[in-house]
């Protein structure tokens, strides 16, 4: 169970919710509403105050590394640190199917990273985040740089780490992903949660 | 020792030349003659007081002012490190850092210098700690200034990707080792490239200074020699120390990266 309680900063907040294994909920907002930064600041890349905890676990309990192997974000815009795109990755043998479920054809391994299209990126980006299958992800849309056909392909790879237990946080201006993974959501106005519907968990 | 000493009226002929540059000026319309002016009479007035103090310090030959003049060298070259960054730290622990780099270095190089190769009765003779301090000072401080000044730009520019490994679960020292190597490399690069060039281009000040003042070329060269291993030696130390400090003071224990705690 991946559980938030009161978290907030000088940005947003406060947020509570609690989510269980293979839960998804969508968090809604116009830009600069503070999205982007309550995502950093589950993964503790931003300080908050409050509560967060991974199966009992607080995120201050253990060294922030540790937490970030858990609670994975994946920023809307990614990042690359080599030039070749396969140093990004450690277990090729995977994500080759992986990449063939997307349609990514293999030789993109072998190219730079400054030759990769957006919608590459994204896609790629995705699969270096699940490469060590954390058990929480944030996703700051997902599909904002796809085709709505490429766009289901990836809905179908985020589907299948539900199926096996991932809690997903999903940042979507898509109508169809709001009801794919809501009806639990947060809808964020200037830094404040103005409307929610959360999962039933008994505790 | 048997050295030609310059007479005020020597020295009233060698402003002569600064005159050429000043008449350079005016006739080329460079606008350079107010500053140049200006300047001139700087570096006039504090030569002679460096000229005088340390005559007062060598005959006192005291260990008190000796470590007193030591201290503002030391507080001195803090704030010039501090000067030579585009990016500065909020408050006060990038002064406290630089002096603390250079506090040590200056301990290490020069306490191993007069304690242990020199060996000057008493150990404090102002006469060798105090220029061998200032040269190793002096260098030290363009390394850790080179190698701080890298350290803040990479990190601002990369910033992207370094919180992107962040992301992944590194660890702040995984997510900032290439920005770490290229600071590193720029602190040492000055004095790695100036071994190279010593001798052939140019005499260093040091040796030139000796072999005016009668010593046989031989010695002096020895005395060089110490001052660029010191030298070396100071500047890894420093750099090191400066740059891993400087990585401290823009991460957290969270392994974030902190560079809302610059200024500018």
């Amino acid at each position: 169970m991946f559980t938030s309680d009161n978290l907030r900063n000088e940005i947003f907040g406060p947020v509570s919710f609690q989510l269980l294994k293979g839960q998804s909920m969508v968090i809604e907002g116009a830009s600069g509403s503070g999205k982007s930064r309550f995502f950093r600041a589950l993964a503790d890349l931003d300080h908050a105050e409050g509560r967060v905890s991974l199966n009992g676990r607080g995120r201050d309990e253990m060294p922030a590394f540790e937490w970030r192997q858990l609670v994975r974000l994946v920023p809307a815009t990614s990042y690359w640190w080599h030039d070749e795109v396969h140093a990004h990755f450690t277990d090729l043998k995977t994500l080759q199917e992986q990449m063939g479920a997307l349609e990514l054809p293999e030789r993109l391994l072998a190219q730079k990273v400054v030759d990769l299209s957006n919608g590459e990126k994204q896609r790629l980006s995705l699969l270096r985040a699940l490469q060590d299958r954390p058990p929480v992800l944030l996703l700051d849309e997902p599909t904002s740089a796809l085709d709505t056909h490429t766009a289901s392909l990836v809905e179908g790879v985020i589907d299948e780490q539900l199926a096996v237990g991932a809690i997903l946080l999903i940042v979507s201006h898509s109508p169809s992903q709001r009801d794919r993974y809501g009806p639990s959501r947060l809808v964020f106005k200037e830094g404040r949660v103005v409307d929610s519907q959360l999962s039933e968990v008994h505790v | 020792m048997d050295y030609v000493a310059l007479s005020l009226w020597d020295l009233v002929l060698a402003t002569l030349l600064i005159l050429i540059n000043g008449g350079l000026s005016l006739a080329l319309n460079l606008g350079l003659e107010r500053t140049l002016f200006i300047n001139t009479v700087r570096m006039v007035v504090q030569l002679s007081a460096i000229g005088f103090i340390l005559k007062l310090i060598f005959s006192e030959a005291s260990l008190g002012v000796t470590l007193g003049w030591a201290l503002v060298m030391l507080a001195v070259a803090g704030y010039e490190i501090l000067a030579r960054q585009s990016h500065r730290v909020k408050g006060l622990m990038a002064y406290g850092l630089s002096t603390a780099t250079l506090l040590m270095v200056g301990l290490v190089a020069t306490g191993f210098a007069v304690l242990v190769i020199i060996q000057p009765q008493p150990w404090y003779e102002p006469r060798y700690f105090l220029p061998i301090l200032g040269m190793v000072l002096g260098n030290t401080m363009t390394g850790i200034a080179l190698g701080m000044e890298t350290l803040t730009v990479s990190l601002k520019q990369a910033k992207g990707e370094i919180e992107g490994q962040l992301m992944l679960g590194a660890t702040r020292l995984e997510a900032v080792r290439g920005q770490l190597r290229h600071a590193m490399k720029s602190g040492m690069m000055p004095i790695v490239n100036a071994m190279a060039a010593s001798g052939i281009v140019a005499l260093p000040g040091m040796m030139t200074g000796q072999i005016i003042a009668g010593v046989d070329p031989i010695d002096a060269t020895k005395y060089q020699l110490m001052i660029m291993f010191l030298i070396a030696g100071g500047t890894a130390l420093g750099t090191t120390f400066g740059v891993f400090g400087m990585l401290w003071l823009l991460t957290d224990e969270r392994h974030r990266l902190r560079l809302e705690r610059l200024s500018s």
